[in-house]
């Protein structure tokens, strides 16, 4: 391949694809380097197939952790020949092996981060301050969300620290459902205010893509290009510009330097077909593989000049990883019993949500002595009638507690619960401590040769504090929903002596280069670019500094944007 | 429905075929052969990139005739017909069972070692009302010894195996069972199709929640 790129980027998906879509508009040569096979939604996905059209019912396997039909390609939890390993309260690794990575199997919400969520120390004397603030991103955000196309609340109707797209840009939300009418309700009553959850679907046509039909899981994919992913919104408009060069099956294992040390010169990859590494050269490297993977390479990376890894002068790649933090109530509503059959499905997430409503003086009086707070929502897809019922997600729900049940009596229950039992949630912050890093395991390798990640994992007092709450919150909003609680996911999760579901699992885990002011505690500085190599820069999650309660993927794209803007600024000033 | 029901399922006919196949082996076999919850060997998975338009049941189902002629009629102990839907039996419910049970995935290994030692407990059953296999009992019977198990689950007294015995086949027949056409039309599932917009529940649903 001849060695005329400007760009290499690593990685397909949220922060890959939006910085390739980025510099391809602006005339860059650029190089898309993606592990997986190439994979497109708009042919491959499977969209009307019910669960009775797969092996087992469509229920998740070791193979394909979220159910047949998820759109993931040679990925999950596990894959074979590519371990890591886990430390303390434990992780688990989602990943992904195509061309859009993880923005297939993505659940499309899109809150934007708030001021306090940018400067949680200058706020709250708690925490860290990133180097960018709301304002700085802002306009990023615009950019991302109009190429992106979602659909939100009214902007008018955005709680403190919770800002929303501006009605020009987003669209107009779909109805809410007869369970999440009855949940606005009962946060009504407990003084908390709901709106439409923004979320990457369209509800009109935009950019040739077409809006929603209200059915079918999006995390199958979407042919009609409704539910947004890098492949579609990114990849594609990238490829007619001509100016992108896609290099599938390709495995980045190191970044190249010349003798300084200073200056990236490429990246050394691993050919899956042929097996054998190879070395690839430009003026600028990105990597996007998502935020585990760029500490995971950097650390890989040892020379002389960097014997700690790559860009870790400061001793910070790897570190300072956060996740989401999540609860759950099964509840069982009797209003919803033997209701006339009616269509719930929607779009296959939640249609409304309260966001987190706390603040300050009142956040103090309510006890809540944690940083950060959690949203509320009902659960989409399987419960309730919400989406094509399926074994676990739906009947496993139905026969919790049924004990001996069978019969004609198991009959009239099926009849009369169907629709009556859902899942109500929290996705919330977690507390940013140096207690979360990753290393590299020098004695294992995986199946390329290349030495695998371990996570030290351990939940903070803080996040217990947090994830009380949460729980104390659910079971007050299930009483006024009018459900009883049929299973508690704290209780569980405490029986089993962890504090919150495992690490990982909410599939937002970020950090371990964080950005920042200053060389000497962070990894990236406000535009992404590392510190320590002038022309290599991190754009994907590796780079958040801490983690608030929104789901981080809309940020990690403004924030590619953002670093994307910078480089087509350097280039053009030959600078680099 | 009820003209449906009349009819032989292809289900029922299976059935007795694998009657008379068992039958005319029953004086080879020693007590219960093959019905042995490990003997299985490792059969393929279907990997980690599938042609989701295509799918492929990539293991090869393995219970033997007795098992299946037992699930038959548990099968429609625990989902008999009525005037809403037919039987498990008669949506080949037992088939999906084999399926599931013969997967070379650990949550279905687990459920086949429970249900294969589940029926063999039930054979036992039947031996001591000198019938060789559970199925071989008359349908009363076979009720009255499905029943009792149900009501120590349902107290709390049955064995730790037991108890799995039955939450897993339950289980596997409901989901088999109501993710049918007809299992889905018996509860009420009514989505699953493209739409110009969404906008909400009917007013008579509002009403009845109050919203």
């Amino acid at each position: 391949m001849a060695d005329e790129f400007d760009v290499i980027i690593v990685g397909s998906g949220a922060g890959g694809g939006m910085m390739v879509h980025t510099l391809t508009a602006a005339g860059i040569n650029v190089l898309l380097m993606e592990a997986g096979r190439r994979y497109d939604p708009e042919t491959e996905a499977a969209m009307f197939q019910l669960p009775n059209e797969a092996p087992l019912r469509g229920e998740g396997t070791p193979d394909k952790n979220d159910g047949y039909f998820d759109a993931t390609v040679d990925g999950g939890f596990e894959i074979p020949g590519q371990p890591y390993s886990s430390e303390g309260d434990g992780f688990k690794w989602w990943r992904a092996r195509q061309l859009g990575g993880r923005t297939h199997h993505f659940g499309r919400q899109v809150p934007r981060y708030g001021p306090e969520d940018f400067k949680a120390l200058t706020y709250t004397g708690k925490q860290y301050d990133w180097p960018v603030s709301y304002e700085d991103m802002e306009p990023y955000y615009d950019r991302v969300e109009t190429i992106m196309g979602l659909y939100g609340p009214d902007a008018d109707d955005a709680v403190y620290n919770s800002p929303q797209s501006p009605n020009h840009i987003r669209q107009k939300p779909p109805a809410p459902r007869a369970t999440e009418m009855v949940f606005a309700k009962a946060c009504e009553k407990m003084g908390i205010k709901t709106m439409a959850h923004p979320t990457a679907v369209l509800t009109s046509p935009l950019n040739g893509r077409q809006a929603c039909f209200y059915a079918t899981n999006c995390i199958r994919g979407c042919t009609i290009g409704a539910a947004f992913d890098s492949v579609t919104a990114y990849i594609k408009p990238a490829e007619e510009t001509g100016n992108l060069t896609i290099l599938p099956n390709s495995i980045a294992y190191q970044v190249l330097t010349d003798d300084s040390g200073k200056k990236a010169t490429g990246v050394r990859y691993i050919d899956k077909e042929s097996k054998e590494q190879r070395e690839i050269t430009a003026r600028v490297v990105v990597l996007a593989p998502s935020a585990m993977e760029s500490s995971r390479i950097l650390l890989n990376s040892k020379s002389d000049k960097a014997p700690r890894g790559l860009a870790n002068s400061s001793g910070n790649v790897g570190k300072y990883l956060s996740d989401t933090t999540g609860s759950f109530l099964l509840i069982q509503i009797p209003a919803f019993e033997n209701l006339p059959p009616h269509n719930e499905d929607g779009v296959s997430q939640p249609h409304l949500y309260a966001p987190w409503w706390l603040h300050g003086e009142e956040k103090k009086k309510a006890g809540a002595n944690f940083v950060g707070g959690y949203k509320l929502e009902v659960d989409p897809y399987g419960g309730a009638r919400h989406g094509p019922p399926s074994m676990r997600a739906t009947f496993a729900q139905m026969l919790t507690g049924q004990k001996g049940l069978y019969g004609k009596k198991l009959k009239d229950h099926m009849r009369q619960f169907y629709g009556s039992v859902m899942g109500i949630r929290c996705l919330g912050s977690m507390t940013v401590t140096e207690n979360n890093y990753l290393t590299v395991d020098e004695d294992v390798k995986d199946k390329w040769g290349v030495p695998v990640p371990k996570f030290h994992w351990h939940w903070s007092d803080d996040d217990f504090r947090r994830a009380q709450h949460m729980n104390e919150s659910l079971h007050e909003l299930a009483k006024n929903m009018g459900g009883r609680v049929l299973r508690d996911g704290f209780d569980a999760s405490r029986k089993a002596r962890k504090l919150i579901s495992m690490g990982g699992t909410t599939n937002h885990e970020v950090g371990g280069c964080r950005m920042g002011d200053d060389p000497k505690t962070s990894v990236l500085n406000k535009h992404c670019q590392t510190w320590d190599v002038d022309n290599l820069y991190v754009a994907d999650g590796a780079g958040f500094v801490t983690h608030s309660e929104k789901n981080p993927t809309l940020t990690i794209m403004a924030l590619s944007m953002r670093a994307a803007d910078n480089i087509i600024e350097r280039l053009k000033n030959n600078e680099i | 429905m009820s003209e449906n029901q009349e009819k032989l399922s292809p289900n029922r006919r299976r059935v007795l075929q694998l009657m008379a196949v068992a039958g005319a082996s029953a004086a080879y076999l020693n007590n219960y052969p093959n019905s042995g919850a490990k003997a299985q060997t490792r059969q393929k998975g279907y990997g980690q990139d599938v042609d989701v338009n295509n799918p492929v049941v990539t293991w090869d189902k393995t219970l033997n005739n007795n098992q299946l002629l037992n699930l038959t009629v548990i099968g429609d102990l625990i989902i008999p017909t009525d005037d809403k839907s037919p039987s498990a039996s008669h949506l080949n419910i037992t088939d999906f069972v084999d399926e599931w049970v013969s997967a070379p995935y650990p949550e279905q290994e687990k459920d086949r070692e429970a249900i294969v030692s589940g029926l063999d407990r039930l054979n036992i059953q039947a031996n001591r009302q000198d019938a060789r296999f559970f199925h071989n009992l008359n349908a009363d019977q076979q009720a009255a010894i499905f029943d009792t198990l149900a009501k120590s689950v349902e107290a709390g007294s049955a064995s730790a195996d037991d108890d799995f015995f039955f939450e897993r086949l339950v289980y596997i027949y409901v989901g088999g069972f109501y993710t049918t056409d007809e299992g889905m039309a018996d509860i009420g599932y009514v989505g699953n199709v493209p739409m110009e917009s969404f906008d909400g529940p009917p007013e008579e649903v509002r009403k009845l929640l109050g919203v």
